[in-house]
């Protein structure tokens, strides 16, 4: 099978840190998203920093892993258990380090706040401010890396008060033993398109064209001239000219959390995330980008619309030719759209675990009969989204047939009704479900959402061809 | 009666276009239209939707190609057969006939069960995005802004006055007053006075709930803001606000009630505070308050329960989660789910359930009896007075994903779907097998191979035999099957395989197409490789073509659907053989050059336009204005599918003369253990049975009921043969562009097969879900026509007629006095003597001849001989003694007669009436009777025979339609005793 690479934003290791609580929906939404582009027969691509310090992409590892092993043990046949050793659910690209260990070493010591590579943690938060159990982290990690052997321990004195970290440190031990494997374990490139490209697009739109991409995405008006004023202002008062992100945190870290609007430095730091997340799935070679919006559970849908935005100027940068109502129209018939929402909305389908849902994944690849008809059918469904536009109807069939099958073969975690593919996951405490379609979300649906997002897959070949600094 | 135009004298319905020209506008036609009568008002209905199906048919390169009135009448025709109104068929497939164009002619529908239930309509501009009630229609709002109303006839009418900026995301109506919200506070109001209306709202967030008394106006935001409005008022009031979207308004006079998303339903009555608030228990997924804004419906997110606040328990429940509520003027409540079904319903009483065939979103009422629902730009109005009917597995939402045509059994057609079952129907579209078979993944492609069927599916590669399980030849996904010289092929991912030779090949992409003639195996991959097989090898070629039509004496034709090209490849060398003009999503050939194509907005019969064009153009010679997703086409006929709607049709070429023959000849011949049975003008004969007409004549013989039932059932499955074998398509031939035109059907029974095949009642054949074809209307008659020997007597110039009425002096012959009183009665008027004033007791064979125009034989038969006076006379000599009367006509009313009146049509007789087996005397002469005096005014001797014939049925004769027969001289037209004379 070929590679398919697929990089999410919802493992944006910003979004769920050390301190966030086990049924927060940050932590489901990247894992839920994740078997969903597992079902397409897409890899995972992550960068090394999210591959370290994303909590939602170290506890979606843990259990992958796990599953992965026992499931394979389980085998009778060898070339059965060489088959499942091969395959990939996610694949590493590392920026400027020769493998994955080094990469987290060299993070766990930028911790000098006044350096300019000062790395700011999060799913190992606990500790950000600790120099010495940063230090203590890293000297381990690079003793492992320098004996070659996973038998050292997470260090004794942290380990009664950070349990969470021991057991991520576990994870990223299992991780790096997962990497070995050359073909999961590739070098980033730097990416065509910067930042400041997609933030210099927004600050450029003038009115008219705002409101025609706004209401395109169906972003209110007036929050993206709110936004893209915010940012003009910014700009005027000398923000960082490489456009890095932190300057779109550190406003909202700066007016605290305790909030219950939405407020303009939130969205600001939604539309810089998304654009940084394109930058990253640019650098990861990944094929195909999901981008989804940060979940929220009050209902407001602001967040959404300023994903959506950040993906209106995504496409629009990328390819500008795919703009004008006739080009949408024809294009987004064949986008897939995906909707994060409470259990509840689809109280029909079941809810499983993440380690019953990967199982049950696990099992379709061990059975040589269903994982071949669905590899098959995988191919089919790429091969017509390949062709783009083309032809809509043969992409819509393959579609409706690929998540049909995908109901029948793993009952307990997929339902397919009317194009919808539907994956319900509980975390023990909370039930989520992820929806899938292509074309439009109507708006009662987003109404009812905890966060939408969008395939980018549409643009793949676009981008592969664009001039960096135009 | 002149009511703008020609009427047909059978069905009453106008026909303008006879005798003059079927570009007929609709204005004239609904012109012609009396709305108090049953027929017309279902033709006025069937026209309005047709009209509007056409004017949202979008695609204007077919309607360049098709004169507007040919669309209009193939939307009526698609219409009438999915609603069941079978003269409006008959009414459209005349005028259509008329236009000398060819068409779709609509055979059957698998939505004819609910059609009359459901009315559709495709909204042209923007996809729908809010829907409400409003004076006994609804309102529409759309993405683009703007705002319409649905009026009950299906008209769609947008108010210019109304447009909000972005998509309506609310909209509300009372008394001639609309108001309309959108996304940034976006908001529209018309029919106030000029400067007494509302002022625009504030431009917070998006307006999500709105609701107007006619007077005041209260609208709700996504943040949570509420506004209110009142005659009078400067500007907009604010009310305490929560931090969740507003789901539902009430407005009661100066009282507002609302229920927002996070489960609270508020009412505030003036004042700085709510007056009342309470919990509804979650959060909720939709509500809805009544028209007095009083009381609230509301589902809670994860509960498919339809609750009324303030009541304990839920009024009802769904399968799946509620998508809307909404109620009626006068208290109704309505409730849509994703179980794919409306509920409807007082609270507290058990509300009816309607299945829509998918997800309905939120509903609206259009007055008491009507829901519009809305997908994207299609609307769909519901008529809740006829959902009592509905079929609870009709909502299966199992859609269908292939069609393929039975060649082994013309009509026939077999159907898979996208969870694997398939399912056989037959030519009326009705399932033929009761148990479906599966093959538990979606079915991509069905082929006739042998006995049985190949299935490609996403489950493998599987070989059907309908009745038994399907067996699995091949693991993987197989998008394509084909039978190739007897060998099943088989395409499995990027492999096509023949297991039986052993042959497997791999392509460098998935393999989507498969097709084959005796002598080559064509095989396109979805990159463009196209590998062939024949005798001398396999050969690999790369196209940039995407679509693998057919394999026809040894030339693949391919279709590049980006260059709209249809390209023939035949060694080596290939030809652009068609240009399409619309890119169709599925193409198949039809016959010969046709081919029949499905688009999302319509279906299209292309043929080539100029053979010497390089390349050729095509041209759509007929097109329906309703979209399909996969289609199966062959030898004239269609069937499409989308989603769960099956439609059959016949491709139907009308001839240049379009008046119609009003005959179609049968002439069925023993052809081994068959009766060839070759209808009309079509080349392939229907094949029936011998065996089962064999025991048919057993069972029309036999007097139980039980019996006779089992004879009208098997008569009804041989007719269903007979119907869908190409009888339907020449009735519609023979009626041409009158509807109302009888039609005759001319029984031909070659000498050598009369022993098999007379003795068969023919005239009790008939479609199974349709009337005996005498009883149709307008009729379908039978004769059973004879070559005669010497000539027919000349038609006499005599001003009266002279009518002989004979019997045998056998007592039980006793009624024949009480027929010939009546029978003197009913001539009275017809200019005829009756001779001697008195049945005439025949005492042998000297008695039969005397002159007479008219004669009835009253006499015990059999099938050689008659008794007269107690003697048995051989047929001859009886034949041939009542020939010597010269009679025109004679009726023999005598058991098993019928060897007898063949016999007197071969001597000269123009029409003669015998009884195929035993036949009551005491009973039949209210037949006799009829089709006497019917000819004797002129009216043709077969139209007399069906009226004769009901009347008799009628009498109280349930069996015995199959018992008289008509005999005609060969080219008789029937007129026995022309009128004029």
């Amino acid at each position: 099978m070929p590679d398919r690479l697929v990089f999410h934003e919802s493992f944006d290791s910003t979004r769920a840190t050390a301190a966030t609580t086990r049924d927060d929906p940050n932590l489901a939404q990247g894992q839920i998203e994740a078997v969903i582009s597992l079902l397409l027969g897409r890899s995972l691509a992550v960068n090394n920093t999210y591959a370290l310090d994303s909590r939602t992409f170290l506890e979606l590892a843990d259990v992958m892993l796990t599953v992965r092993n026992r499931v394979i043990g389980e085998q009778k046949e060898e070339a059965t258990r060489e088959r499942l050793g091969a395959s990939m659910p996610f694949v590493l690209f590392r920026w400027g380090q020769p493998n994955f260990l080094a990469a987290c070493v060299d993070q766990f010591r930028r911790h000098d706040h006044e350096a300019r590579n000062y790395f700011r943690m999060s799913a190992w938060e606990d500790i950000n401010e600790d120099v010495a159990a940063r230090t203590a982290i890293a000297d381990a990690l690079e003793r492992v890396l320098t004996r070659e052997h996973y038998d050292e321990p997470f260090p004794a004195t942290l380990a009664t008060d950070h349990p969470l970290l021991a057991r991520q440190y576990e994870t990223v031990l299992r991780l790096d033993a997962y990497f070995k494997n050359p073909d999961f374990d590739r070098t980033a490139r730097a990416p065509k398109i910067a930042l400041k490209t997609y933030v210099k697009k927004l600050v450029g739109l003038d009115d008219l064209a705002l409101g025609d991409l706004a209401d395109e995405k169906r972003c209110p008006r007036d929050l993206a001239v709110q936004v893209r004023d915010a940012v003009r202002e910014g700009l005027r008062r000398g923000l960082d000219p490489n456009f890095v992100r932190g300057w779109a945190h550190d406003a909202v870290n700066a007016q605290g959390t305790d909030r219950d609007e939405v407020t303009l430095p939130e969205l600001v730091r939604e539309f810089v995330d998304t654009a940084y997340n394109g930058v990253l799935a640019d650098s990861a070679h990944a094929e195909f980008e999901y981008m989804s919006s940060v979940p929220r559970l009050d209902g407001r849908d602001e967040l959404k619309y300023m994903n959506a935005l950040a993906l209106g100027v995504i496409r629009t940068t990328r390819d500008p030719a795919a703009t004008g109502r006739e080009a949408v129209a024809e294009r987004i018939t064949t986008r897939m759209s995906g909707l994060l929402s409470a259990g509840s909305v689809l109280p029909g389908i079941p809810a499983e675990s993440l380690d019953r849902i990967l199982t049950e994944y696990w099992g379709l690849l061990a059975d040589p009969d269903r994982s071949r008809s669905w590899a098959q059918s995988i191919d089919l469904l790429h091969e017509e989204l390949g062709r783009g536009a083309v032809d809509v109807p043969a992409f819509r069939d393959a579609w409706r047939g690929h998540i049909a099958q995908l109901a029948r073969d793993l009952p307990r975690v997929v339902a397919a009704n009317d194009g919808e593919l539907a994956v319900t996951m509980s975390n023990g405490t909370t039930e989520f479900v992820q929806t899938q379609q292509l074309g439009e979300i109507e708006r009662a649906a987003l109404d009812n959402a905890l966060a939408a997002g969008e395939h980018l897959d549409d643009l793949r070949d676009v981008a592969e061809g664009l001039d960096p600094d135009a | 009666m002149d009511r703008g135009g020609t009427t047909s004298r059978r069905t009453g319905l106008p026909t303008p276009w006879l005798g003059g020209s079927p570009e007929i506008g609709l204005p004239v036609l609904l012109a012609g239209l009396d709305p108090a009568d049953q027929e017309d008002a279902e033709l006025a209905t069937a026209l309005r939707y047709a009209e509007a199906r056409v004017q949202d048919y979008r695609s204007e390169l077919l309607r360049r190609r098709l004169p507007e009135h040919v669309l209009l009448g193939q939307a009526v025709l698609d219409l009438a057969v999915e609603w069941r109104m079978p003269q409006v068929e008959r009414w459209a497939v005349a005028w259509l006939t008329a236009s000398g164009l060819p068409f779709l002619r609509t055979r059957w529908s698998s939505r004819s069960r609910n059609g009359r239930q459901r009315r559709e309509r495709q909204l042209r501009e923007g996809t729908v995005s809010a829907l409400v009630g409003y004076n006994g229609a609804a309102l529409i709002g759309t993405t683009t802004g703007a705002v319409s109303t649905w009026a009950v006839d299906g008209t769609i009418a947008e108010l210019p006055s109304l447009l909000v900026g972005g998509r309506v995301l609310t909209v509300a109506g009372r008394d001639g007053r609309i108001v309309a919200g959108g996304p940034n506070g976006a908001f529209a109001a018309s029919g106030w006075p000029p400067g007494a209306g509302p002022p625009a709202p504030e431009r917070r967030s998006g307006i999500v709930a709105i609701a107007t008394d006619g007077e005041a106006i209260c609208l709700g935001q996504e943040s949570g803001r509420i506004a209110l409005w009142r005659p009078g008022d400067g500007g907009w009031t604010p009310l305490p606000r929560r931090a969740s979207p507003v789901r539902a308004i009430g407005l009661d006079r100066g009282t507002v009630r609302l229920v927002w998303a996070d489960g609270v339903l508020a009412v505030w009555a003036g004042g700085a505070g709510w007056a009342a608030e309470q919990q509804l228990g979650g959060r909720v997924a939709a509500a809805a308050f009544d028209r007095p804004g009083r009381q609230a419906a509301y589902a809670i997110e994860g509960r498919p329960e339809v609750r009324l606040a303030g009541r304990a328990e839920p009024l009802w429940t769904h399968g799946r989660r509620i998508t809307g509520l909404t109620w009626s003027p006068d208290g109704l409540l309505a409730s849509a789910g994703r179980d794919g079904t409306l509920r409807a319903g007082v609270p507290g009483t058990a509300p009816v359930v309607v299945n829509v065939e998918g997800d309905p979103g939120a509903p609206a009422f259009a007055g008491e009896r009507h829901l519009i629902t809305a997908t994207g730009d299609r609307l769909c109005q519901w008529d809740l007075d006829l959902a009592g009917s509905d079929d609870p597995t009709f909502g299966s939402a199992d859609r269908i994903t292939a069609v393929a045509f039975d060649p082994a059994d013309e009509g026939y057609s077999v159907v898979g779907t996208e969870t694997g079952h398939l399912q056989r129907y037959d030519a009326r579209g009705l399932f033929a097998d009761w148990q479906p078979a599966t093959v538990g993944g979606q079915v991509r492609q069905i082929v006739r191979h042998g006995e049985g069927w190949l299935v490609a599916a996403y489950t493998g590669a599987w070989q059907w035999q309908p009745g038994e399980r399907p067996v699995r030849l091949e693991t993987g996904f197989c998008q394509a099957v084909t039978s190739w010289r007897g060998h099943a092929v088989l395409a499995v991912a990027d492999e096509v395989v023949i297991p039986e030779q052993g042959w497997r090949e791999t392509l460098p992409s998935t393999v989507t197409g498969l097709a084959a003639d005796g002598e080559t195996l064509a095989v396109l991959a979805r990159d463009g490789t196209l590998l062939r097989r024949d005798e001398s090898g396999t050969t690999r070629g790369t196209t940039t073509d995407d679509m693998l039509l057919a394999v026809s004496g040894g030339a693949v034709l391919t279709v590049d659907t980006t260059a709209m090209l249809v390209r023939e490849r035949r060694a080596g060398r290939v030809t652009a053989r068609l240009r399409l003009t619309v890119k169709p999503s599925r193409l198949v050939p039809l016959d010969g050059d046709r081919y029949a194509g499905v688009y999302a907005a319509g279906t299209a019969v292309i043929e080539p336009e100029a053979a010497d064009a390089d390349p050729p153009s095509a041209s759509v010679v007929a097109a329906l204005p309703v979209g399909a997703e996969v289609i199966a086409a062959g030898a004239g006929r269609v069937v499409t599918a989308a989603g769960l709607r099956l439609t059959g049709y016949d491709v139907v070429v009308p001839h240049a003369a379009t008046s119609g023959s009003g005959t179609v000849a049968l002439r069925p011949s023993v052809d081994g253990a068959c009766c060839a049975v070759t209808v009309g003008e079509r080349a392939e004969p229907v094949r029936l049975p011998l065996a089962d007409l064999a025991k048919l004549v057993v069972l029309a013989g036999k007097k139980r009921v039980d019996q006779q039932t089992q004879a009208v059932d098997l008569a009804g499955r041989l007719g269903d043969q007979l119907w869908s074998g190409g009888l339907d398509v020449e009735l519609d031939r023979a009626r041409g562009d009158d509807p109302g035109r009888p039609v005759r059907l001319d029984l031909r029974i070659r000498a050598e097969d009369q022993a098999e095949l007379a003795d068969v009642p023919w005239e009790l054949l008939h479609p199974r879900t349709g009337p005996l074809a005498w009883f149709d209307d307008p009729p379908v008659s039978m004769v059973r026509l004879v070559a005669p020997e010497v000539p027919t007597a000349a038609e006499p110039v005599a001003p009266r007629r002279r009518m002989l009425v004979l019997r045998d002096a056998d007592d039980a012959l006793n009624p024949v006095t009480e027929a010939y009183e009546e029978l003197r009665r009913r001539t009275r008027r017809v200019a005829v003597t009756l001779l001697h004033g008195t049945p005439l007791r025949a005492n042998g064979l000297a008695d039969l001849r005397e002159p007479a125009d008219v004669v009835h034989l009253w006499a015990h038969a059999e099938p050689d001989v008659v008794r007269l006076n107690g003697v048995g006379l051989p047929n001859d000599q009886v034949a041939a003694a009542l020939a010597e009367t010269g009679a025109r006509l004679i009726v023999l009313v005598g058991c098993s007669s019928s060897a007898l009146a063949r016999r007197l049509v071969r001597l000269g007789v123009e029409a003669v009436v015998g009884m195929r087996i035993a036949v009551y005397n005491t009973t039949v002469h209210t037949l006799v009777e009829e089709v006497t005096t019917a000819t004797l005014r002129g009216v043709p001797v077969d139209r007399a025979f069906t009226v004769a014939l009901r009347r008799y049925v009628l009498s109280g004769q349930p069996a015995a339609a199959g018992v008289p027969l008509l005999y005609l001289r060969e080219g008789s037209t029937g007129a026995v005793f022309p009128a004029a004379s």
